[in-house]
């Protein structure tokens, strides 16, 4: 390796992120070219101080704030959830009534039963006729007469 | 530095209480990490609060097998970038533009209020702040994370969301300029870092 490759291996080998061959070449390298090994020693000294660099402490209440901007967070967090839960729960119940309407409806159409007293009358005279004028298609057939013809 | 991990906070119980636990946990190390990206105390708060707020948005997105703390400063990266986008958007206007006209004022902040911040915005004067903060914020925080924060390439790739080869260029390059810079504005201290610049 020339010194130009090594000025490109040398960040990763100081930071320890050099592996291998590579590793072995640069260390290799700077045993014996002067100008490099000065150059590894300023990238050392300068991550160095980086390192040493003092740590900014958070001023006083600060903990307290950050809990309650995030205790605000939660907040809002809370009332979009039950909004929306309360919004989920119209529209359930708004889909069952309407299932429930429109079950009503169909089935009100499919039995012929349903209709209410009249219609239930209207149908026996109408087939109690057809029998007395011989016009009942069950004619010469046994024909069960429905109980309801028993009564005055 | 301990990394926290669920295994950490054994005594949190629910999701938020583990939360909570983690952000009294990282909170003092987020805080000097923000102070060296920003330079600037008040907006060391306001990416802090930001960043926490949005870490417990997106909360059922972090994966607790891994360190809060990396997740968190991706987090910290992303908002940093967004808060200095949204800055360069604002316009800047003169002071002696106010009041021409008679009809406008400018209500500007007390300066004896800043004293708090003032203080604490001490400690982050010094030559390699200033170099720090003439760094574009892709070189900053990668030369930051590496050299102050100790993280590996592959967990410093995983924060700035991009490759370990992209990583390495940075922190070479982002400490190239440093040294230009300690050099150019602080030779009488650093001109022992001169070689090969």
């Amino acid at each position: 390796m020339n010194c130009k490759q090594i000025r490109q291996t040398l960040p990763a080998f100081v930071d320890g992120e050099l592996g291998g061959r590579d590793m072995i070449l640069t260390r290799r390298h700077l045993e014996d070219c002067a100008a490099c090994a000065k150059e590894e020693a300023c990238v050392r000294t300068l991550k160095g101080m980086l390192a040493e660099l003092p740590t900014c402490e958070p001023p006083e209440g600060f903990e307290v704030r950050l809990m309650q901007a995030v205790k605000v967070r939660r907040g809002q967090d809370s009332t979009r959830s039950l909004i929306g839960f309360r919004i989920l729960t119209g529209l359930v119940a708004a889909s069952a009534l309407l299932t429930f309407a429109a079950l009503a409806v169909l089935h009100r159409r499919a039995d012929p039963n349903v209709g209410g007293r009249d219609s239930m009358i209207d149908f026996e005279i109408e087939r109690d006729q057809a029998y007395i004028e011989g016009s009942d298609g069950m004619r010469g057939r046994p024909v069960v007469v429905p109980t309801s013809y028993a009564h005055p | 530095m301990e990394a926290l991990t669920r295994d950490t906070v054994a005594e949190a119980c629910s999701r938020e209480q583990f939360f909570d636990e983690l952000v009294r946990k990282s909170y003092r190390q987020s805080f000097s990490l923000a102070c060296r990206l920003t330079g600037n105390v008040a907006e060391a708060q306001d990416l802090v609060q930001e960043s926490y707020v949005r870490a417990y948005r997106f909360f059922s997105r972090y994966d607790d097998s891994l360190p809060f703390t990396s997740w968190l400063y991706r987090i910290m990266a992303n908002v940093n970038i967004d808060r200095a986008r949204r800055r360069s958007r604002l316009k800047t206007m003169s002071l002696d533009q106010a009041g021409a006209d008679g009809a406008t004022s400018w209500d500007l902040p007390d300066s004896e209020r800043g004293t708090e911040n003032a203080i604490f915005d001490r400690a982050l004067d010094g030559p390699l702040q200033s170099g720090l903060m003439s760094l574009n914020h892709q070189f900053r925080t990668a030369v930051l994370l590496a050299d102050v924060e100790c993280l590996g390439y592959e967990e410093i790739a995983e924060i700035m969301g991009t490759s370990v080869g992209t990583v390495r260029s940075r922190i070479h390059r982002g400490r190239r300029h440093l040294r230009n810079y300690l050099m150019r504005h602080h030779a009488a201290a650093y001109g022992s870092m001169a070689n090969e610049l």
